[in-house]
């Protein structure tokens, strides 16, 4: 591809950029959300158009109109948010617009034959008849993968394949990366997880704001300098962790219970301090801090605010006690993507905006422009839409919003999910700043490193229950994994995959 | 930018086209024939149009909507009737029969075009009478066709229509023989069960069920009326009522329906039953529709009571003419309404069944007889 | 001198970009000064002012209602009881004021008009506030609870006037709601500016209220609302009240108008209030769009109905008309929203 530029409304995306990938090889594209790594390979997919520049497969001039035709011409791609449908059962998902038949009618036999093949490629022991939601994520993405295979594609795109997945399944995966490798067919790997790419690819191209930086092997780089290329700036020391001062008791919850999902939980969190609350997937973080939240109704159980007893049966409850809450999907539940920034902003505070009949739009700018600057947010105006921004961005601005309320508790579920490196320090750094300033900040996270490396205590989650409760000295990667998973230390080497950053 | 511009300005001219093709049928009406009073100018509301006589005539002709053959019939037949005299006639109808805001507006809308003479069928009786005051207003003369209860308020020169309670009467009498004949019996004597299917409750409903029940009271008071329900004037729901009323009383022997629809619906209903027209049941209704008369011909249904709408229309026309050329007409204009079987079908259609229109009394929503006993 | 140069440059670019965006806003706006542009060079009577009279007074009528459905839709639900609610307030108000025949009695009332008036809105804003309590408490689909009591109120004004409409006559308060006034030539009907108040507050609501706000914020993502705080329940009871009190409105209008109150006065008015409302921009998905075109949409509607009757169109293809018009409009718009990929810029030669 050479000189590749696509401009969406507001953005430039890619600006001239050069790429090429060789037969046979790994290549990576890494860069920060935003970037313009999703943009440069949809449009290799065929989903988007090029403005300007011209592209070549395999020596030939390309130009792909729609998905269809690119598949057609040999290219694959797995998308990070899976392109299947949950209904429908394994076979029918990885047939999907290519059904075997027999004349006139599906063949599944054949088509049953077909992908229990594929799925035993990848060790997959799942039977493919069975409906595809029954299926773990992890096992679904394998199956997304089983689906390049089964296209015979010759270049395949792998966008964030490793997100969901286990450390054994992503053992598999890059076994199966090798393999295709040797048959020569080209990869293009993108990925948050730069250990990764350093494991598989042979060499990596880096974009920063739609530009190509530089394209260069693997081997030779290190971490610190491939961050450095991304970022564009030095990676100074991450979490800037200050030992906190535990102040005023702001939040104790006590014997709280939701039908199965949550038992008996009681802990409490304090001003100025950072309380991690890890766990596996499905242990019941999200759940705990929607109940408190008062997004999800209880069972039983106390809920105190700076030592007084609170009723919490809604959102609004909570808001007017002092608790926010940013939520695990901010473009879901967090944000009006179709509405500007400052009506994002300020969404959460209108009572306070109001003065006689309506809103007072004079005091929303200036409630707007204050977070504007005080949190850099990088918008064009005010009145740029929402759905517009790049993900960090964007969680900048939910957490005005959070912040406009003034909160004592302020809850935070994944925070730095799907944000790039150099978003994730300044999110870091405001959650400090909030702690300093007296907020007992509430942190899920499913990043190990981040959890540790962020908490003053870190609670750990299991089936519902709360298994363990670790100070910042105490908490390590082992004993998190062993509250987390139940199971002892010994056995946790098995699945130790260590991300060296 | 461009292409949003391009993309706004075909779309204009699709819509230009669409509406001049729906134009071009009928000549446009800006050639506006010499005698037509001043439209652009409001003051000169209170002029009378001058009217011409036998010279060409510019009128409106308003049904409650063109969504039934019955008032499509009554439509061509003015229309026929116009092009006879050299007229020029305006049918304009609103999108559906329930809609009497827009038939009040459209009738406003005929007397900006300058017509000179219009004659509407409102359903929706007093909610009319904006319009005909507007009519007066503009001194431009005013019938009221198919409907011959006076409004209350506003100036009509003349209700033609034909006699609710006094037909449905007739079309009794007849049933009470149909029955008496399955029977072997006299009308007077004979005993049989009759439903009665009702349109959307209205002075329509009430007059011809009042009517039609006063005609089996007098011609075979041995009759039972087993049932009444409303069927909405609908094919459909004449068919569900009386399906579910043969599943409660299979003997029934005559369904009437105030209109022809709801009784061939019935007929179907009782078909699918497996029970014979005109041996195990009778259909009747009112209308006589073509549909209905090709039916009579084949022998799926029993009788009906024909108000011939076409030559309603025409006597429209022909009571204009008479109000236009300064003559007296009878404030109500009675149609004949005749009952229409299998034997006199043929006289029905050629028009020898038709009488010439009569002066009558207005039909009132009184449970009495529209012509005094 | 390159000083005022590049002021006058810039002058130039800010009324182009002005230019612009007016016409990026206001598809529909185009649309309907095209038509009427050409309906009033094609037909002389469309230009009187009774003419422009009558389309105010439809224009009113269904407008009033079609601000209602605005609520509604932004929210991304659907009213669909409003012509009933039409029906029944006109049937409950003439009731009211003239008695009617219920079961064979008489039974008469009498009250002033604005008295009855009165009674016919609250009765509409409960009616419709139940609605939204039924939706929000019962989780039922705005769809079923709107078309259930578009049924019910239907049938009780049916029951109430035995098919036959409820004659009324107009005291001084009732003639002046329905009269008109005049200015120069003109004469503006007083419905018509009755319902450019209520538009200029429902515009007032939307924009500069916590209600507007909330609204929008519901119909954009509904789940964040509440996660914001808002009471989205409490929101969604208001706004069906709004609807059923706005189309009680309309009610009175068109029964005044007809001095009628009949069961049929509100016919077809649900159909054309949503399309005045998807053809002025708001999706039917909700949170986005606005009052004003959804004024200009009812003006659509109203103005080729007019034309249809002015060019002597068949009155059959009213429908057909209609229904093209409404495609065509969604398409306008979606197209002015940017959203059609094959209408989206295509890939430029690259200069070698």
């Amino acid at each position: 591809m050479r000189g590749i530029t696509k401009q969406f409304p507001g953005v430039l995306a890619l600006s001239k950029v050069n790429f090429e990938v060789r037969k046979g090889e790994v290549h990576a594209l890494v860069g920060e959300n935003g970037a313009g790594k999703s943009t440069l390979m949809k449009i290799i997919a065929g989903v988007y158009e090029r403005d300007e520049g011209e592209m070549f497969f395999k020596g030939q001039p390309a130009h792909f109109a729609n998905p269809h035709q690119a598949q057609a011409a040999g290219i694959a791609t797995i998308y990070q948010e899976l392109n299947q449908v949950p209904y429908l059962s394994v076979t029918e998902n990885l047939f999907l617009g290519s059904e075997i038949t027999r004349g006139m009618r599906l063949d599944w036999t054949a088509m049953h034959r077909k992908a229990r093949e594929l799925l035993a490629k990848l060790h997959l022991d799942v039977d493919p008849r069975i409906q595809l939601s029954k299926l773990g994520v992890g096992q679904q993405q394998m199956v997304e993968v089983a689906k390049a295979l089964h296209q015979n594609a010759e270049l395949i795109i792998m966008d964030e394949p490793t997100s969901s997945l286990s450390i054994r399944e992503i053992n598999d995966l890059f076994a199966i990366v090798r393999e295709l490798k040797e048959q020569g067919v080209s990869i293009i790997y993108i990925s948050h997880h730069l250990e990764e790419t350093f494991e598989l690819s042979d060499r990596i191209t880096v974009l920063r704001d739609g530009r190509l930086i530089t394209t260069r092997p693997v081997a030779g780089l290190d971490l610190n300098g491939l961050v450095r290329l991304m970022v564009g700036r030095d990676l100074s020391e991450k979490f800037a962790k200050e030992k906190a001062t535990q102040g005023e008791e702001m939040l104790r919850v006590e014997g709280l219970n939701q039908g199965t999902r949550l038992q008996d939980i009681s802990f409490s969190a304090y001003a100025g301090e950072v309380l991690g609350i890890a766990g596996l997937v499905g242990a019941g973080r999200t759940e705990l801090v929607r109940a408190v939240f008062g997004a999800d109704p209880i069972d039983s159980g106390k809920i105190f605010v700076m030592g007084k007893e609170v009723q919490i049966r809604s959102p609004q409850d909570a808001i007017r006690n002092g608790i926010g809450l940013l939520t695990e999907d901010r473009k879901q539940q967090g944000l009006f993507l179709k509405m500007n920034v400052r009506n994002n902003i300020t969404m959460a505070v209108l009572n306070r905006l109001t003065s006689g009949l309506g809103t007072n739009r004079r005091k929303e700018i200036a409630l707007a422009q204050s977070f504007i600057e005080s949190m850099a947010i990088k918008a064009s105006s005010q009145d740029q839409l929402a759905m517009n921004l790049s993900g960090g961005t964007q969680q900048k601005v939910v957490l005005s919003k959070w912040m406009a309320t003034e909160p004592r508790v302020l809850i935070f579920d994944e925070p730095t999910r799907g944000i790039d490196v150099g978003a994730k320090v300044e999110i870091y750094r405001m959650i400090n700043d909030l702690a300093r300033q007296g907020v007992a900040i509430i942190m899920i996270s499913s990043e190990l490193l981040e959890i540790l490396g962020m908490s003053d205590r870190i609670l750990v989650m299991r089936g519902g229950r709360i298994r363990g409760v670790l100070t910042h000295e105490e908490a390590s990667e082992e004993n998190i994994m062993e509250y987390a998973t139940g199971v002892e230390k010994e056995s946790i080497d098995l699945f130790k995959h260590t991300k060296a950053e | 930018m461009s292409r949003k511009l391009v993309f706004t300005l075909f779309s204009m001219l699709t819509i230009l086209v669409m509406v001049a093709g729906c134009a071009a049928p009928t000549a446009a009406p800006t050639q506006a024939p010499a005698t037509q009073a001043p439209a652009a100018n409001e003051p000169a509301a209170t002029q009378p149009p001058a009217a011409s006589s036998g010279g060409e005539v510019y009128a409106g002709f308003v049904p409650p909507a063109l969504t039934s053959p019955f008032h499509v019939a009554m439509a061509d037949g003015a229309t026929a009737r116009s092009e006879e005299l050299g007229w020029k006639i305006d049918v304009q109808a609103p999108a559906s029969e329930g809609d009497f805001a827009a038939f009040v507006t459209t009738v406003q809308q005929l007397l900006e075009k300058g017509v000179q003479a219009l004659s509407i069928n409102p359903i929706g009786t007093d909610s009319a009478v904006t319009a005909v005051k507007a009519a007066n207003e503009k001194g431009v003369p005013i019938l009221a066709h198919n409907f011959i209860t006076p409004f209350s308020e506003g100036e009509v020169t003349s209700y033609i229509g034909y006699d609710q309670w006094g037909g449905a009467e007739k079309l009794a009498a007849y049933t009470c023989e149909l029955i008496a004949g399955k029977y072997n019996s006299t009308p007077a004597e004979t005993q049989g069960k009759v439903f009665i299917l009702l349109g959307i409750d209205s002075i329509f409903s009430h007059r011809r069920t009042g009517g039609f029940k006063a005609g089996l009271e007098k011609n075979c008071p041995n009759v039972e009326i087993v049932g009444e329900q409303t069927a909405e004037w609908l094919r459909t729901k004449g068919s569900e009522v009386a399906t579910i009323a043969l599943q409660k009383d299979p003997d029934i022997d005559v369904f009437y329906g105030n209109s022809d629809e709801m009784a061939i619906g019935a007929a179907l209903a009782a078909e699918q039953l497996g029970k014979t027209i005109n041996e195990d049941f009778f259909a009747v209704g009112i209308d006589g529709n073509q549909p209905t008369l090709d039916l009579l011909k084949e022998g799926k249904f029993s009788a009906t009571l024909g108000v011939d709408p076409y030559r309603m229309g025409v006597t429209v026309i022909d009571t204009l003419m008479k109000v236009l050329a300064g003559e007296e007409v009878p404030q109500i204009l009675l149609t004949p309404s005749v009952v229409v079987s299998p034997d006199n079908l043929q006289d029905y259609l050629d028009g020898n069944l038709w009488t010439d229109p009569v002066a009558g009394s207005p039909e009132l929503d009184n449970d009495q007889p529209t012509v005094p006993e | 001198m390159s000083e005022t140069t590049t002021s006058i440059n810039q002058t130039t670019k800010a009324a182009g970009s002005l230019v612009r965006k007016l016409i990026a806003s206001t598809g529909p706006l185009l649309v309907l000064l095209v038509l009427a542009g050409i309906l009033w060079v094609l037909s002389p009577p469309f230009r009187t002012p009774t003419s422009m009279l009558l389309i105010g007074l439809e224009a009113a009528a269904i407008g009033v209602v079609a601000a209602g459905q605005t609520f509604v839709i932004l929210t991304s639900g659907i009213d669909l009881s409003v012509e009933a609610m039409v029906s029944f307030s006109g049937v409950l108000a003439a009731v009211l004021i003239a008695g009617t025949n219920v079961a064979g009695g008489q039974i008469a009332f009498g009250i002033a008009a604005w008295q009855a008036i009165l009674i016919a809105l609250t009765a509409g804003a409960l009616i419709g506030m139940l609605q939204g309590l039924l939706i929000t408490q019962f989780q039922m689909n705005p769809f079923i609870v709107t078309l259930g009591f578009r049924g019910m109120l239907w049938g009780t004004a049916l029951v109430w006037t035995r098919g036959a409409g409820i004659n009324i006559h107009k005291d001084a308060f009732l003639s002046f709601l329905t009269g008109y006034i005049n200015a120069g030539n003109l004469k503006i009907p007083m419905p018509l500016i009755l319902a450019l108040v209520i538009y200029a507050i429902v515009w007032f609501v939307l924009n500069h209220t916590k209600l507007g706000r909330y609204t929008y914020a519901i119909g954009g993502n509904e789940t964040a609302a509440k996660l914001s705080g808002i009471n989205v329940n409490g929101v969604k009871v208001i706004i069906y009240g709004i609807s059923g009190l706005l189309a009680a409105i309309s009610g009175i209008l068109v029964m005044g108008r007809l001095q009628s109150g009949a069961y049929q006065n509100g016919t077809d008015m649900t159909l054309i209030s949503v399309a005045a409302v998807v053809i002025g921009g708001t999706a039917l998905s909700g949170g986005t769009g606005g009052i004003w075109g959804t004024l200009i949409g009812v003006f659509i509607i109203r103005v080729v109905q007019a034309g249809l009757v002015y060019l002597s169109a068949p009155s059959n293809a009213k429908d057909i008309v209609i229904g093209f018009i409404i495609v065509l409009a969604v398409a306008l718009d979606v197209a002015r929203r940017g959203e059609i990929p094959w209408l989206q810029r295509r890939v430029r030669k690259p200069k070698v």
